[in-house]
């Protein structure tokens, strides 16, 4: 029995010692299936040059990474220096020129994918598949990249815009959309282009200004949405020139070009005109001239439609001019015309502007450094202009610059700080003579001096004296440099140069006040002196008078035709065109503007032009 | 405080003793709990810090250890009862990739006083009824453990909970003579009418352990003659 109890006791002992704390059950191993690695892929929107990714300014990156189907928890993108850590599937980095200097580098993707197999580290997100990829870049700022979209006009003339197919591992491309736009309110098409097209045929562009985006579409994993990746822009200046104009027969000619396919609608005065296709232009015939011609204005739109699809107005352009005239300057203009280049100068504000005659096509625009510009000359024989401008950057500074009359650039320039002050309407105080001289006046004391300067160099090369006491008016000189007149004391003289020296000083002895001079371009020895509401005519050689004719009451010359000798004279609401001959009318009109006659253009320093030819009476 | 109780108990058990020439008898208890432990369930279940946790302990009843300690005179016998008793509970997962774990582990000091009433005659085989009112010590382990097999990361947090039960005991005992020693076989159940809430660091918590549950032993027993 004792034997029993001693097992007894022994296995309680045993029982005991293993009965203190109750052990865990340890039995809570799970197996998850899973995989050490996945395929992965990525995407880059990018441009190349086959190889290399290249990049030339501030850049977006798109790129799409793809992992069976796996959302990607993160990738980690690095060029040089510079990181970029992204936590999804798409995206963009942005590449920007202060942070990237130009050089060769590599661009790495380290691609995180969280393993979704539900295991303990999984949960913790401590369980990733991993993938890295690179690619060789080259950053140089100062290459040009390939044009993305590029343009040409196909035989029936129509834009085509041709792209290439974008290149990718695992996006799968769904199409394209082309984002026309332009400066019009409704200026806006969406287009689709199915997936394997790499070129569009725009049926509705006619060569406007406008915008083509194009974007690559590809379809989204596990979404309906899209990802959309820019695959470039391109930008289309306006080809589409339209202008109206007087024709140098009088008419009124509406102009219009595209190099593309299009029909135009012409709406003038509100009746519309639809040409043919392949017509450019329409004229009208000028209405019969009025009384008054400055302020007729017609209107004309010009309105571009697409060939295939009429009524569509792509482009619109309103004019509005007189009917006779052009505006070309602005108020207070002053003008000058170039005999040689038959260019008309128009001068506002501190702009000289040129215009080809007869069409006043738009040659040139000169800006000076001051507004304060008091005179303008043009060379009788060669296409020099010449234009004073006062003030010219520091007070009572003044300069004569010496311009190409086409280009405009500067010549030379003449510092002319002791011109004369040019305080007369009428008056000018620089000439040019066909010996390529610039002739301008200067006074002191009293004392009018004529400073002749070479025209190509500026160069001051002679003077001459008149010996005024107190000083002079409209001081004129002959085309060939050797005759001049002028007024001093109520008295007109005539003075005769040889080499702008003077030979003799002519007074012509009539006492009367008022005298305005003008050489006769028909005839070299003749000169027209306008005085009283008179024009008397003068021999150059003896000064005496060889015929005299009334101008209109209360006119006064304003200058003659350089071409045909008319006169310009004018009255406070009215000018007229005489005949230099006999004083006969040839044109007039109401004006109440300071205006020029060059080469029967007739001037308005409202800033308009008109050529009379036509209208002046045979 | 334990040891003070302890001590009371010694000291009126010494005193009785000698005033009534009783026996003295000290028992050995091997035996089995079963504990009701609902709050420290509802804790476990509740920790799903991880997918695919299971259950592998849920507060089971397991094995208890105590000590009698007392005098016998006549039909009654008292003295001082000292117990162990533990249970835990366990969830837990395990992959390639790791290990989880969040294990409750509860353990109670009991004290009491225990007054036991032969209700046969003395005799080879006699049978009792017992009562014994006491306190239980508490003490509560929680431990979560997270091992990443690929990093070798692990990270541990542990907490321990404290607090004191008050409980009674009713019970029925059978005691079966061998020579001078007794073997006895006792049934009873364990009742706290007050269970307060756990202590961490000196504040309440919203649990409790509950010890309530069935007790069974097989006790050895010795008894010193005077």
């Amino acid at each position: 029995m004792i034997k029993y109890v001693n097992y007894l006791l022994v296995y309680l002992l045993l029982l005991f010692v293993s009965s203190c704390d109750m052990p865990f059950d340890d039995s809570y191993h799970v197996e998850i299936p899973h995989q050490e690695s996945i395929p992965m892929s990525i995407d880059l929107n990018v441009i190349t040059n086959g190889q290399t990714i290249l990049i030339n300014g501030n850049s977006d990156i798109a790129f799409s990474l793809s992992a069976l189907d796996k959302n990607v928890s993160a990738a980690i993108f690095t060029l040089g220096s510079k990181k970029w850590e992204v936590k999804a599937s798409e995206g963009v980095i942005n590449i920007l020129q202060d942070e990237i200097p130009a050089g060769n580098y590599t661009l790495e993707c380290e691609m995180y994918v969280k393993t979704n197999t539900g295991s303990i580290a999984d949960q913790f997100d401590q369980e990733f598949y991993y993938g890295k990829m690179s690619w060789p870049v080259i950053v140089d700022y100062s290459i040009e990249t390939p044009e993305l979209i590029s343009q040409s006009i196909t035989n029936d003339k129509y834009l085509k815009l041709t792209w290439m197919k974008p290149m990718t591992n695992h996006l799968v491309l769904k199409g394209y959309r082309l984002w026309y736009s332009n400066d019009n309110i409704d200026g806006y098409r969406n287009i689709t282009i199915a997936p394997d097209q790499t070129s569009y045929i725009d049926r509705l562009y006619v060569g406007e200004k406008c915008e083509y985006s194009l974007v690559a579409l590809f379809e989204k994993e596990n979404s309906s949405s899209e990802i959309v990746w820019p695959m470039g822009t391109l930008k289309m200046e306006n080809k589409i020139t339209t202008y109206s104009t007087i024709n140098s027969d009088g008419n009124i000619l509406i102009n219009w070009d595209t190099p593309y396919r299009c029909k135009a609608v012409i709406t003038k005065d509100g009746k519309k005109y639809m040409p043919q296709e392949e017509e450019r232009y329409i004229t009208f015939a000028t209405p019969p001239i009025t009384e008054n011609i400055w302020s007729s204005f017609f209107e004309v739109l010009v309105q571009i439609q697409a060939y295939d699809e009429p009524n569509k107005n792509i482009f619109s352009r309103y004019s509005k001019f007189p009917y006779y005239a052009k505006q070309i300057g602005e108020p207070w203009s002053k003008f000058t015309w170039n005999k040689k280049e038959n260019v008309v100068y128009v001068q506002y504000s501190n702009k000289l502007i040129s215009y080809q005659l007869p069409d006043y096509k738009l040659i040139a625009t000169k800006d000076f450094n001051s507004s304060y510009i008091t005179d303008l000359c043009s060379s009788p024989t060669n296409e020099l202009v010449a234009i004073r401008v006062d003030n010219d950057g520091v007070n009572d500074n003044t300069n004569i610059y010496i311009l190409n009359g086409k280009s405009m650039n500067e010549v030379c320039h003449i510092e002319a700080n002791d011109m004369k002050y040019n305080g007369l309407g009428r008056q000018h105080l620089m000439y040019m003579t066909n010996d390529n001289k610039l002739v301008y006046f200067s006074e002191q004391n009293g004392n009018m001096k004529g400073i002749a300067c070479n025209l190509y160099t500026g160069v001051k090369e002679k003077s001459f004296s008149l010996n005024t006491k107190y000083g002079a008016a409209y001081p004129t000189i002959s085309s060939d440099g050797k005759t001049m007149f002028y007024e001093e004391d109520n008295d007109p003289y005539m003075v005769k140069l040889d080499n702008y020296e003077v030979k003799e000083i002519k007074s012509l002895n009539n006492e009367r006040a008022g005298n305005f001079f003008i050489f006769n371009p028909q005839n070299n020895n003749e000169a027209m002196i306008d005085r009283d509401e008179k024009i008397y005519v003068v021999d150059v050689t003896t000064g005496n008078t060889v015929r005299e004719f009334a101008l209109p009451a209360t006119t006064g010359a304003s200058c003659c035709d350089p071409v045909s000798g008319y006169i310009l004279a004018s009255a406070q609401d009215r000018i007229y065109v005489i005949s230099s001959q006999d004083g006969a009318i040839l044109f007039q009109l109401p004006n109440n503007s300071r205006a020029l006659l060059m080469n029967n253009y007739l001037v308005s320093d409202y800033g308009l032009i008109m050529n009379i030819k036509n209208y002046l009476i045979k | 405080m334990k040891s003070k109780i302890i001590m009371l108990f010694v000291v009126i058990g010494i005193f009785v003793s000698q005033s009534a020439k009783a026996q003295f008898f000290v028992e050995y208890n091997l035996g089995y709990g079963t504990f009701n432990m609902a709050d420290l369930k509802s804790l476990l279940s509740k920790d799903n810090t991880v997918d695919g946790l299971k259950t592998t302990n849920n507060f089971p009843g397991y094995f208890t250890h105590g000590i009698h300690a007392g005098f016998m005179k006549g039909h009654s016998s008292f003295g001082i009862n000292l117990g162990y008793q533990n249970t835990g509970g366990q969830r837990a997962v395990e992959d390639y990739s790791g290990e989880y774990k969040y294990q409750i582990r509860a353990k109670g000091y009991k004290t009491a006083l225990f007054y036991r009433y032969r209700l046969t005659k003395a005799d080879k085989l006699s049978l009792f009824a017992e009562m014994a009112p006491g306190a239980i010590f508490n003490n509560v382990n929680m431990k979560s453990s997270l091992y990443l097999t690929a990093s070798e990361q692990s990270k541990k947090d542990e907490a321990n909970l404290k607090g004191i039960n008050l409980f009674v005991e009713p019970a029925l005992v059978a005691r079966y003579q061998i020579n001078k020693m007794y073997l006895q076989l006792h049934a009873g159940y364990q009742w706290s009418p007050i269970k307060p809430k756990l202590n961490y660091n000196g504040n309440k918590t919203t649990v409790n352990a509950d010890w309530d549950g069935l007790r069974i032993s097989l006790d050895f027993v010795v008894t010193l003659q005077k």
